[in-house]
């Protein structure tokens, strides 16, 4: 999915891991909220929103990155400029 | 005779501009449906009831005049509005809900009018429908055009598949046609009904809206329901991303790994 791939390689940028890594860690934060049995291409513009402002959060305090309230921030702002493509990139 | 043969030429370019929207509003519910979109679910319904009016107005003949038709577009270009607000200006700050109310108020206008039509044809109310069609068809068309180009200029510099690029193009530059096709309508003469094959004006301005109508609706086609080959072709020199599959806890050694190598990089 393109949002899930835009989100991942900027959330990789900034906390300086891979782009694979990147979206895989946004992959997992949507499991953590919204449970294993979800297709990502029935994900809505909230899902994404409460993924990135609640489990994505929970996970990169976990691993101790700085800046975490930044980061969700502009994540978040990426959603809300592409939202678009959760629509026009999956049907 | 030409003038009946132009006519009809015409009419099988409107049948085609129906059977095309009723088949791209079709997959486009069905897809709204399976994937929960609600927006897009609006646009498919939209997309299939705009034919439904036509073919009622036209071939079951329910009403004199156009306001059973008219009843039906409104629903149509109603929801190609909440289409547009859902699917590019959720938690955004935008003129969306005002324009859907501008958009609800000119529809109300145009069956208020379409109304008084099926009673009398007069200069006066003909005119004054034509002048509150024009900036309906914009607002509908023109803020769907503006949405799809404005997000295009963010995703266009992004690591996004072509042919996705490919279809906001489509759907900007198809409404920002259609958003014209009220334009003919002022050259229809205002006692004749729309598309009356024995006057040469009407079959003109006639012609002219099909010809739009056509332009978009077979271009929506070509956007929403686009061949593997086309997005194949489009994709041509882009390098698609394949993810591994990692387990939980193989990625988050993984990240643990590249974080923890990063700021040691860092440190030294």
């Amino acid at each position: 999915m393109e949002i899930i791939k835009l989100l991942g390689n900027k959330l990789a940028e900034k906390i300086n891991i891979s782009s694979p890594a990147g979206r895989g860690l946004i992959k997992l934060a949507i499991k953590d909220e919204l449970g294993p049995f979800k297709p990502l291409n029935q994900l809505e513009f909230n899902d994404f929103k409460n993924t990135i402002a609640n489990s994505l959060k929970i996970r990169l305090e976990k691993l101790e990155i700085s800046s975490t309230s930044e980061i969700i921030d502009l994540l978040l702002n990426i959603l809300t400029q592409n939202q678009s493509l959760i629509t026009i990139g999956v049907v | 005779m030409y003038l009946e043969i132009l006519f009809w030429i015409f009419a099988t370019l409107l049948l085609l501009f129906l059977s095309t929207l009723f088949t791209v509003g079709i997959f486009l519910l069905i897809k709204g449906i399976q994937r929960k979109m609600v927006g897009l679910s609006c646009l498919g319904i939209g997309f299939i009831v705009i034919p439904i009016g036509f073919v009622g107005n036209y071939i079951l003949d329910i009403y004199p005049g156009y306001l059973f038709q008219e009843i039906f577009i409104t629903i149509g270009f109603i929801l190609a509005v909440i289409f547009t607000n859902l699917t590019f200006y959720k938690n955004r700050k935008s003129p969306a809900k005002l324009i859907l109310i501008v958009v609800i108020v000119l529809a109300i206008i145009q069956l208020i009018f379409h109304g008084m039509m099926a009673i009398e044809r007069t200069p006066l109310i003909y005119y004054l429908k034509v002048s509150f069609d024009l900036p309906y068809n914009f607002l509908v068309f023109n803020w769907m055009a503006w949405s799809s180009y404005s997000a295009y200029k963010i995703v266009k510099n992004q690591d996004i598949e072509p042919w996705i690029k490919v279809r906001y193009r489509l759907i900007s530059i198809l409404s920002f046609i259609m958003s014209f096709h009220g334009i003919p309508e002022f050259f229809q003469p205002y006692d004749i009904l729309w598309g009356t094959p024995s006057n040469l004006i009407s079959v003109l301005v006639f012609g002219t809206t099909a010809v739009l109508a056509v332009i978009f609706s077979v271009g929506f086609l070509l956007a929403w329901i686009m061949p593997n080959w086309l997005k194949k072709y489009l994709n041509r020199n882009y390098q698609p991303v394949k993810d591994s599959e990692f387990t939980e806890e193989e990625l988050m050694t993984l990240i643990r790994k590249q974080l923890s190598e990063r700021r040691n990089n860092g440190n030294n």
